[in-house]
């Protein structure tokens, strides 16, 4: 029960976990940027930072698995990027054409086993490999020559060219990288120190009389609660159960009236937490606003600087390769 | 700190009177026990000395002085409250910047606020716990973190708002024995709202309130010996006053003496 932590954070005490969480902020902002500075299809530039990515990646400590869960996430993501850019990109060297077939036999094939897919939907492993394996076959079924009634007599070419595959592969590594640098920040830094970080960073705004630490203050009791509720939506879970509540099985309709019996019961405890809370908090001398003294002091280490500055040197870097080509 | 309640009335939106015409003094140093049934207005008391409910009428006074919206901040410094639900008033990530969360609107230096956790974490024996978070810890453990966040501020009362109603029975044994050592080592004015025997039996003061009224007041020895007045408010008594009750009605004089002697340490 009490792994229900929230965030990702793994607990490796590296080199980068004790980075200043709003050094961090800054450096992946700047390596953001750094990553859409580099010029469209420059495979050496962004194959480098790649590899600088990756080398800080080795020096979090952090299972290389916990970051291939961070890039299944958007797996889909990339290959819509590539084939979009595959398909859909029609100038430049054709490197393989394929001529698609709508004849009555090709068609029909390519129907029955989509119904089949659907019908043993349910009970196949690895739904996302077995449907890009579904769409190839279709392909190959509507690329073979028959001798039937053809439905269209425009042929439809597919046409991939030299381009689309570059500018593919290159969109594809520029999100891997992207998504893996951010990931080294959430994996490495505590939600609470990420949220003093930001609460530091956004301070300046404190001049404007916009009261960051009240926002501050208003995230970390979130990140507080998070599991305090997913507790009680457990209990709130079994309680419903013990009631006959079934929450695998039924028609959609079914499916939202159970969980509105889930929610409801979550929002009317959740107010009665929020409010006992407000008052706890305002006894114990809380004034939203007011000046108060903090605990977690956030120091800048020398080597914090360095970090810095190696960022920096990458964005500059690039800015001037940017102006010069 | 001196609390005194004259003629205060309260209600919440509904019609009926919460409070009605309340009028009580604490003394300095005092520990008073507040009991009676669910519903009969304890808790908005405690919120009434806290500041954090106006009374419709009548008057609060806090150390002779009376409480107005303006001096309410500055009184409440000197009280600290502990609820009956550990979880709803946990407010920091990990213990230590829970007991700190008071401290750092106390604005106190940081430093002194290092040595003011360490010292009572120790006190109510969490010390060892400082970096855990809440997830990980026992009601009782959560109520003794609330207890110490308390105590760091240092203020001159402590209200404790049925503290014990929602642990088991080894987390009130260990409140209990918080309580007792806070009564003995620290002269420290202490509220009890409790249905708690023990906690009643060691107060120098008890209240017994039914319907927003105080239905009687006096030494604890008076009150749980009144089985008559506990019946009529439900609230139960010491096995051993009840076996005196028993014993009286068959005319057993000289073992009720002794039993009174035994029970009350006389």
């Amino acid at each position: 029960m009490n792994k229900m932590a929230f965030g990702q954070f793994y607990n490796s005490n590296s080199l980068i976990h004790k980075i200043d969480s709003r050094i961090k902020i800054i450096f992946t902002i700047l390596f953001m940027i750094s990553i859409f500075l580099v010029p469209t299809n420059n495979f050496i530039l962004m194959g480098s930072l790649f590899v600088f990515t990756f080398f800080i990646v080795l020096l979090t400590k952090v299972p290389l698995n916990k970051y291939l869960k961070s890039l299944k996430q958007i797996v889909f993501l990339l290959v819509f990027a590539f084939s979009f850019q595959m398909f859909f990109r029609n100038e430049g060297t054709v490197i393989f054409s394929y001529n698609l077939n709508f004849t009555w036999i090709n068609i029909t094939i390519s129907i029955i086993l989509l119904i089949l897919y659907i019908l043993f939907n349910k009970y196949l492993p690895l739904k996302l490999l077995i449907l890009v394996l579904l769409a190839i076959l279709i392909i190959y079924i509507l690329g073979i020559p028959m001798n039937a009634n053809v439905i269209n007599n425009n042929p439809v070419v597919i046409r991939i060219y030299k381009e689309g595959i570059i500018s593919g592969s290159f969109i594809i590594l520029r999100v891997l990288t992207l998504i893996i640098f951010t990931t080294i920040l959430t994996l490495t830094t505590k939600p609470t120190d990420l949220n003093n970080g930001i609460e530091s960073l956004l301070s300046p705004l404190e001049l404007l009389h916009i009261k960051t630490s009240i926002f501050a203050m208003m995230i970390s009791i979130a990140l507080r609660f998070i599991p305090t509720l997913f507790l009680e939506a457990d209990k709130i879970l079994k309680a419903q159960a013990s009631r006959g509540v079934d929450f695998n099985e039924g028609s959609l309709r079914e499916k939202i009236k159970q969980i509105i019996s889930l929610l409801v019961p979550m929002f009317i405890v959740s107010f009665k937490r929020a409010d006992e809370l407000a008052v706890a908090m305002e006894a114990r001398g809380y004034v939203p606003g007011e000046k108060r003294t903090k605990i977690n002091l956030m120091k800048l280490k020398f080597s914090d600087i360095l970090w810095l500055i190696l960022f920096i040197i990458v964005l500059v870097g690039l800015i001037i390769l940017r102006v010069l080509i | 700190m001196k609390i005194e309640f004259k003629n205060v009335s309260f209600k919440y939106q509904s019609d009926f009177d919460v409070i009605k015409d309340l009028s009580f003094v604490i003394n300095t140093g005092e520990m008073t026990s507040i009991i009676g049934p669910n519903g009969s207005g304890k808790s908005t008391i405690t919120k009434l000395i806290m500041g954090l409910l106006v009374p419709n009428s009548g008057s609060i006074y806090i150390n002779d002085v009376l409480v107005t919206e303006e001096n309410i901040l500055n009184i409440r410094k000197n009280m600290g409250i502990i609820f009956q639900n550990p979880d709803n008033q946990f407010v920091g990530v990990t213990v230590k910047d829970d007991i700190a969360f008071g401290l750092e609107n106390k604005c106190i230096e940081r430093n002194e606020m290092f040595e003011l956790i360490n010292k009572y974490s120790t006190l109510v024996r969490m010390n060892d716990f400082l970096d855990s978070n809440p997830e990980n810890l026992s009601g009782g453990q959560k109520q003794r973190v609330a207890i110490a966040g308390v105590l760091a501020m240092e203020t001159e009362t402590i209200i404790f708002d049925e503290a014990t109603s929602m642990l088991d029975p080894i987390g009130v044994e260990e409140i209990n024995k918080t309580l007792k050592m806070l009564k003995k080592e620290a002269s420290k004015t202490i509220i009890s709202i409790t249905h708690n025997i023990e906690e009643i039996l060691y107060s120098d003061n008890v209240l017994v309130i039914d319907d927003g009224q105080i239905v009687a007041q006096g030494k604890p020895i008076e009150i749980l010996s009144n089985i008559e007045l506990l019946n009529k408010v439900g609230l139960d008594t010491i096995e051993s006053v009840k076996l005196i009750n028993m014993l009286e009605e068959n005319n057993h004089k000289e073992i009720i003496e002794e039993l009174w002697k035994l029970t009350f340490n006389m």
